[in-house]
Formats: structure tokens, sequence, C-alpha cells
């Protein structure tokens, strides 16, 4: 069989140029951070246009482009791979918003990176080359890898993914590798390897010339509100200002101003939000066509189809942007309160994956005392998506006592003993943009955030009982009215009963009374609540108690028992810690029935270093041992391997003979 | 003369890794590897813009083969090197080849001792990928070498321990079995079990698999073909004098570091002289230009 050149430029030429460039074309500008703080703080050492992506990629091997829904990421991936191709340089695009619920499936069959990275490209590559059949070229051309969408997948997938990439990109010659996800952070395996690249919004300037060249006149746009003008820094916004010369002032008013003009009547809308909602369940955002005409009702589906909004290819079908998708799904929740709990705020988010939609219902509550109410309900759920809910300006949604309340507990998160969270809480802190959480941030303990907190101002009763059980010192003997509250049906004050009991000291007999929460309540938050108070106060019959949560049937309290122990093991004595990680090894099995559970024990590990007693090593890498020695995948082994490695680098482990 | 596929910092023929600080300040000597390459962790002898280098070295800032991976790995990603050198020391198994202190070992293969799976009762042993040293350089370089030890002893600066039972290393050629532990205890359960199921592995060291490993991950492409090999000095027996084995292993270090540093360099030295690929004008196909 002979040997016949591949046309491949071609190809891609065909290929990268069916992809959709929206016009008007809006210059983007990307600011370039170190790390994820940096970014996060929007504190960049660099700005550049597009291209640069490219550029730093092809350098380094690895480029993480992160922005907003709706800051047009896929858009500017196309963007970059045109210029590639004018460069002859050779663009490959993985898509992963053709992920569906079976990914998951076929992706968890996948035993190494090899096959990770070959699925990715068979099932999501969107030409028909394969980077391989560029080897030849591999002297002469550079490649482009640019993979669409990291947050198109749950965080789990999304964290191996990313992994997968970065071992590819390590041993891809001439290659480069460019992946766009949202504004959250990723445990990446070599981060001195990565350029991390934020869309920054549009200007006012760069609106204006637009606005003034496509519609004649800037003039409505400067009178606008300003939350009109921020929410048309987003390119998603002002193009659909521009097409309809009607603006709102948040994402969601946007988006039932274009059902309500395009397609569907109140009632339409009612059933086509629970069909998006329902079509979530599978965590993808490409559903069976069929599943949502059910729900929705076939005249309203084919509405929506006819309108643009949903793309069909055959049985399935996928919206055109995921914001509409959001807001549909986001609607249904905001207008069915009875649902508001874990399981409906785990389809909303593709399990914590994503936040945004929780921020789009937020933005659609009309009054303060349901979006306060909203808000505990998160809090009960996961403190981040509470938090996130009314970050970014959303804070006039909620309260003023409310909003204060959540920022301080992110506030005592930033002393943490976990890395994780202690990380997450500051990165939290600094989506919200007012002066209480930059004092927070800025704080240098404990007593800082006591000290802002005297500082305001409040007539709410309930906000002055909140403040003076938070402010409790560390080290002060625990009220037992503190530890009844515990009990408490609302999720902040529960909570904070929780976080404060942790830094006072408990009597044998309120210890007992925490115990008893764990073992006889029928709550589950409040359960979680009494694990969590545990972990600080190392101990047997704590140990046997929390132990037992861990083939708990509710995965939460798997979750939060696999945490508390290992908090206990770096509270507490070297023998304690032992029995501890024996607990935790003898039920990895239990562990590892819930990948969130695993993921969970994985980073709990990582303490704060001028806190891990010497020993930490030796001890935490007990269950890991354990895991490891189950056997498993090659990525599991890599995985475990990789682990025990970095507890020996962070925290020692010396032998007896200094070697 | 540096090879023509560049990496990510530039290129290379020849990339050293050690591990210790001991191995890597005594191999950075030899190997007149003056200059860093800044905020980057390699040496090399001097400083080019464009970096491309003859010998590039680097230290594996940690034992375990995890590690070893890591380092390796970016190496071959920083200079896509056509040579991969690991260099150091290792335990010995005296009943192999009548193997002493000082001498040097060169892994013909090696062999995995860190993925096991406990079983009711049984061991079993898993395998994961990877390299096995290269063959064109063990039938060219290090074959040749090992018959003509006049080629590479007399490079060997330091005084030689008194204790040995010989008078002079030779090279011994053979399994290196590379785990995730100090086999530092002849009496302890696991080393014994483990020096029993490699009965035929003349050393025992915890880097040279990750290396193998890092080797293969960037065997996905026909157009690289990176070789590489393990090179260990011996320092002390994992089979015997379970009391002296670290007092042995502080005496003969130095000398075996010195012993298997003599016969690497004289094989890169050998190596430089063949010519390198000639490099690939790129190709003019269709209106692009590819």
């Amino acid at each position: 069989m002979a040997t016949k050149p591949i046309p491949i430029f071609e190809e891609l030429v065909r290929t990268i140029g069916r992809l959709p460039d929206p016009v008007p074309r809006f210059d983007f500008t990307l600011g370039w951070a170190d790390d994820y703080d940096k970014l996060f703080s929007n504190e960049f050492s660099e700005r550049s246009g597009i291209f640069e992506l490219a550029t730093k990629s092809l350098r380094t091997g690895r480029a993480l482009l992160v922005g907003r829904g709706g800051s047009a990421k896929s858009v500017i991936l196309a963007r970059v791979a045109r210029e590639a191709i004018e460069k002859g340089i050779l663009p490959f695009i993985v898509s992963l918003k053709g992920w569906v619920g079976t990914s998951y499936a076929d992706w968890k069959s996948l035993s190494n990176q090899n096959e990770q990275i070959a699925f990715l490209f068979e099932r999501f590559g969107i030409s028909g080359s394969h980077p391989r059949d560029a080897d030849a070229l591999l002297r002469a051309r550079q490649r482009l890898i640019l993979v669409d969408g990291l947050n198109e997948v749950d965080s789990a997938v999304g964290q191996q993914i990313i992994n997968a990439l970065d071992d590819y990109a390590r041993s891809a010659i001439n290659t480069g590798i460019i992946v766009s996800d949202r504004l959250v952070r990723r445990d990446l395996l070599r981060p001195e390897r990565w350029n991390l690249a934020l869309v920054l919004p549009l200007t006012t300037e760069q609106i204006e010339s637009v606005v003034t060249k496509h519609l004649g006149d800037a003039a409505g746009f400067r009178h606008a509100p300003s939350d009109a003008k921020a929410l048309l820094s987003t390119p998603y916004f002002l193009n659909a200002f521009l097409q309809n010369g009607r603006f709102s002032v948040t994402e969601s008013g946007q988006m039932e101003e274009f059902f309500r003009t395009h397609a569907l009547s109140e009632k339409d809308l009612a059933t086509a939000s629970a069909a998006a909602f329902t079509v979530y369940r599978d965590s993808t955002r490409t559903f069976a066509y069929e599943t949502f005409a059910e729900v929705a009702g076939a005249d309203t589906a084919r509405r929506l189809v006819e309108a643009g909004a949903i793309v069909r290819h055959g049985q399935t079908a996928f919206f055109d942007h995921h914001l509409k998708h959001d807001y549909l799904a986001s609607r249904f929740v905001v207008r069915n309160r009875q649902t508001w709990g874990a399981d409906t705020f785990n389809t909303l988010t593709f399990h914590g994956s994503s936040f945004e939609t929780i921020a789009m219902a937020m933005e659609q509550i009309g009054d303060r005392e349901t979006a306060d109410l909203f808000l505990r309900e998160l809090y009960d759920w996961n403190i981040y998506g509470a938090g996130y809910s009314i970050a970014e300006g959303r804070e006039e949604k909620v309260s003023a006592e409310m909003r204060t309340i959540i920022l301080a507990m992110f506030a005592e998160r930033q002393w943490d003993i976990v890395v994780a969270t202690s990380n997450r809480a500051r990165d939290t802190l600094r989506l919200f943009k007012t002066d209480l959480a930059r004092t927070f941030w800025r704080a240098a303990n404990l007593q800082d955030v006591f000290r802002a907190l005297e500082k305001v101002q409040t007539e709410d009763p309930r906000f002055a009982a909140w403040r003076t059980l938070f402010s409790t010192p560390a080290g002060t003997a625990a009220s037992d009215r503190a530890v009844a509250q515990l009990g408490d049906k609302d999720s902040v004050l529960g909570w904070t009963a929780a976080n404060v009991l942790k830094r006072l000291k408990l009597s044998e007999r309120q210890q007992e009374d925490v115990r008893h929460f764990v073992s006889t309540n029928r709550a589950v938050a409040v359960r979680w609540r009494a694990i969590h108070v545990l972990g600080s106060f190392p101990s047997t019959p704590n140990l046997l108690v929390v132990r037992d949560q861990l083939g708990s049937e509710v995965s939460r309290l798997r979750f939060g028992a696999t945490r508390s122990l290992v908090e206990m093991a770096a509270f507490g004595e070297k023998e304690l810690g032992e029995r501890i990680f024996e607990a935790i090894a003898d039920r990895v099995a239990l562990i590892r029935e819930y990948p969130s559970v695993l993921g969970e024990l994985e980073r709990v590990l990582l303490i704060d270093v001028g806190r891990a007693p010497r020993w930490w090593a030796f001890v935490a890498a007990i269950p890991i041992e354990r895991l490891r020695s189950q056997g498993g995948t090659q990525d599991d082994e890599v995985r475990w391997t990789r682990l025990i490695t970095n507890l020996v680098a962070v925290y020692g482990a010396k032998t007896a003979d200094g070697d | 003369m540096a090879n023509s596929l560049k990496g990510k910092i530039g290129s290379t023929r020849v990339g050293v890794l050690t591990v210790t600080v001991e191995e890597f300040d005594i191999v950075r000597g030899l190997f007149k590897a003056a200059n860093d390459i800044p905020a980057t962790g390699y040496f090399v002898e001097q400083l080019k813009s464009p970096h491309n280098y003859d010998v590039v070295l680097k230290r594996i800032n940690q034992q375990t083969n995890i590690v070893s991976y890591e380092v390796a790995g970016g190496l071959l990603e920083d200079f896509l090197p056509e040579l991969v050198i690991l260099l150091g020391t290792a335990g010995g198994n005296s009943a192999q080849d009548h193997l002493g202190l000082g001498d040097v070992v060169v892994a013909e293969y090696i062999s995995y001792a860190g993925y096991w799976k406990y079983k009711e009762g049984m061991t079993l042993e898993r395998k994961l990928p990877h390299d096995h040293p290269s063959n064109y350089l063990m039938q060219n370089f290090i074959e040749p070498l090992r018959v003509r030890t006049d080629r590479w002893r007399p490079k060997i600066k330091q005084p030689r321990p008194p204790e040995g039972d010989q008078a002079e290393p030779k090279m011994v050629i053979g399994e290196v079995v590379s785990g995730n532990s100090l086999y530092g205890d002849p009496t302890n359960a696991e080393q014994r079990r483990i020096m029993s199921y490699f009965d035929k592995a003349c050393a025992f060291e915890m880097e040279g698999f990750g290396v193998g490993r890092a080797v293969h991950s960037f065997r996905n492409s026909v157009y690289y073909n990176p070789q590489f090999l393990v090179i260990r000095g011996v320092s002390d027996f994992v089979d015997k004098y379970a009391a002296q084995n670290q007092t042995s292993r502080v005496k003969w270090t130095p000398y075996a570091v010195h012993a298997s540093a003599a016969v690497a360099m004289t094989l890169v030295e050998q190596y430089l002289q063949t010519p390198m690929e000639e490099p690939q004008p790129a190709k003019q196909e269709g209106q692009n230009g590819n």
C-alpha cells in the first residue's frame, strides 16, 4: 500500500473556516496572571491581544483561557485558530460542548491518559484530522490543540481532563495546548508551566465605539444604568443589545427578554424551564431532544428550535448558548421553592462545577427576604455556592446583615488548616468588590475580623445575636446554648455554631452532646455540622462516632467525616493519628464509592505546613498506600504514588539513618 | 553542536540526571557544568543563546520514581535530548557477578518494585509501561567500555577506600531494580521479599524506573527516538552487612559516584563524536506551504 500525503492543511482550513465568526467583531484583551491568586484578584502582569494565547502556549506548552459565561471564549479560540492557520500553524479544536450523559460512563471506563487523550480527540475533535496526522511535519510546523469548554463537564472529570492534557503537553513536540474554562481554581500538575489568562471585560470606549458604529448613536448606552453598562461589557450581552436595541440590567433579564420576544409566553416559559432543568440532570449541556420536548411540550420545543435557541442534531440537541439553558434551568428553580435543597442545587451546578446558574437564580429573586432564604438553603448545601451567589455585584440582592455573615464565614476559613479550603476561601472573598470583603481579605488574624464586625451598624437583633456568637474568642469555654444551636433550623446559625465551637473548649459532656447529634439527629445538615465540630476534638470516642459516618448512606456525611477525621489526626497525637488513618484505610472502599469523597480525602491530607505534625507524611500516607495496594487503573497508581510523594516532599519523612 | 529537534527551552544531545547533592556536585565538577540557565535548575558548561547544548545537567531533587519521572519528563520537554543518562549510586547485590563496592552497574533492564497488589494473602506484581535502557547504547558504547576498562578507569580521580575486596572497579551489566523504598536493612521482611523476587538483580535504587517511564511517555512519535541509560556506582550492599550499611555508604559514595561518572563521561565523549542528525528542510506542500 502506497503512502499518500495527507492534505491536512487544507482540511484544517476548511474546518476552521466553518466555525462561526460573529459580527460585529469585538477586540478582546487578555489579562495575564502569574497564578490563580492573582487571577482572582485581577492582578495582571501583562495585557495582550488574543494571539498571545498561541505564542505563550507554544513557548511553555500550556495556556488556560478563563472567562465568565458569555465572555466569548469559544469565539476567541476560533479566532486564534484562524490566525494560526494564517501563520502556518496547525490548529486542532476539541469542543467539550458535545459531552453527553453517556460520555461520563465512557470516560470512567478509560484506564490511562493515552486512552483519555484519544477519547477527547476522537469523540470531540471538530476536524477530520488528528494531531498525529501532522507528525511528519513536526520539525517544520507547530501545532495548537485548542480545548474548548472544560467547564462543560463536572469538576472531577474536568480535573482529570486537565491532568491528561498537561501530560500530553509535556511530550507533544512543537505543540501548544490552550484550554478554555470558567473562573474556577484547578489543581494544576505543573502550575509553573501554565500561562493563565482572563478575558477582560470590554471597555466603555470599546462599547461606545461599537454601539455608535452599529446603531448610529451611543446616547442610549451612555445614559443606561450602571448595571446595564456593566452587563454590556460582556460580549454576549453587548451582541444581544446590538441585535434588538434593548438592554437589561441583569443576565437573566436579558435572557427573559430574548425568550419573550422570540418564542415563548409565560406558560411556555414555565414548561421550557422545567424541561431545561430536567435535562441538566445528566450534568451535560447536550441532551435528548425528545426528553426536552416531552417536558416542555412539542410545540414549545419546536418554537425554540425555530427561534434558533435550540440547535438540533438528530436525536440530540443543545442550546445555541449555554447561558440560555442556564437561564431556563435557574428560572425553574427560583419558581419552585419546594425544590430548594442539595439535589436541586447539584443538578443546577453539575455537582458544584459551575456556580453561574446559582448566580442567575439569585438575580431572578425579587425580594431580600426570599433572597436571604435562598442563600440560607445554599449555605446548607455548599458554602462556596452561597458565596458566589451574592458575589460580583450581586451583594445587594440580600440584606446587608446576610452578606456580612457570609463574608465573615469565608474570612475565618482563610486560616483553615486544610490548604485547599484556605485557598478557596480567599478566592471567594476576592470575588466580592466591597470594602468589608477587602478588610476581611487583608485581615491578619481572626481578631481583625472581629474588630471589623464590631463596626457594622445594625438594628437587626438576629444579626446582633449572630455577631455575639461568631465573635466568641478562641479557647473560651463553650456554652451549652452554643452546642444546642448546632441543631438550629436556620442553616446560618447552625453552621456558625459549628464553626465557632471548633475553636472553643468543649467539656466531655458537651462533646458527648455533639456526638449525640451525629448519631441520632434526623437532619442530615445537623449531623454534618456536628461531624464538622468533632474534627477539632481528637479523642477515641469522637474518632469512633465520626468513623462510623464513613459508612453513611448520605455522601455529604461521608464527605464531612473524611475531612473531620483528617483534622482530628492533625490536631491529635501520633498514636491517635495512626489509628485514625488506619480506620480510614480500612474503609477506603466506602470512600471510593463517591468520587467527591475520594477527592476530599486527597485534598484534606495537604494541610498547612506550619501546623502539620512532623510525623504527618508517614501517617497520612497510610490510607493512600491502602488505595494503591488495592490496585486499579494505571492512572490510579500514578495518582496515589504522586500524592504520597507530595506528602513526603512537603512534610518530610526522614528514615532512621537520615536518608 | 546540538540536535535538530527543539524542546521548550532549547536542545541538547545529552541530558544527565543525578539525585543527591553529593552526586550532583561531583558530576557537575566532572562535566564542568558551572553555569546555570536562570530559574530552571539546568546546568551547562557555557550559556548559549539560543539554548543549544551538547550536555545539560540537572539534579532530581528528591528520591523516588515519581520525582525522577517529573524531572526527567521536564528535561525531555525542555530540551528533547537524544540521550538521557541517570547517574549516581545504588545498593548492590554482592551475590551477582562478584559485585564489589565501587563497581559500576549499568542497567541492562529495569524492574519496577513499587507496584504490587496485596490480595488474599498473595502479593501480585503489577506493571506500568516504561522504556528499558537503550540497546543502541549498550551495544555500541557500554559493552566496549565493559571490555576496555582502561578507557574509563583513569578518569576516576577520587582515591579508592582501602577496604574493598578488589583493587580496581569493574563494570557489570545486568538487572537494576527500581522501587520507592530505601533498601538499607537486609533483615527487613519486605526488603528480603523484594530481593528474593528479583533474584537476578545486580543493584537496587529509586529513580531508574521514573526516568524510563518518562522516556517511554515521549515515545509518541516516529520522529523522536530518545535513548536512556542508568549507570550506578555501588556504595553499599543490600544483601549483607546490615550493621555497616550506612557507614559503607558514607565511605564509598564519593568513589562510587566518580566511578559511574567516569563511565558516563567516557561514553558522552564518544557519543558526541558521532554525527548528529542532518537538519531537515521544511517541507513545502500545497498552497499554504505545508
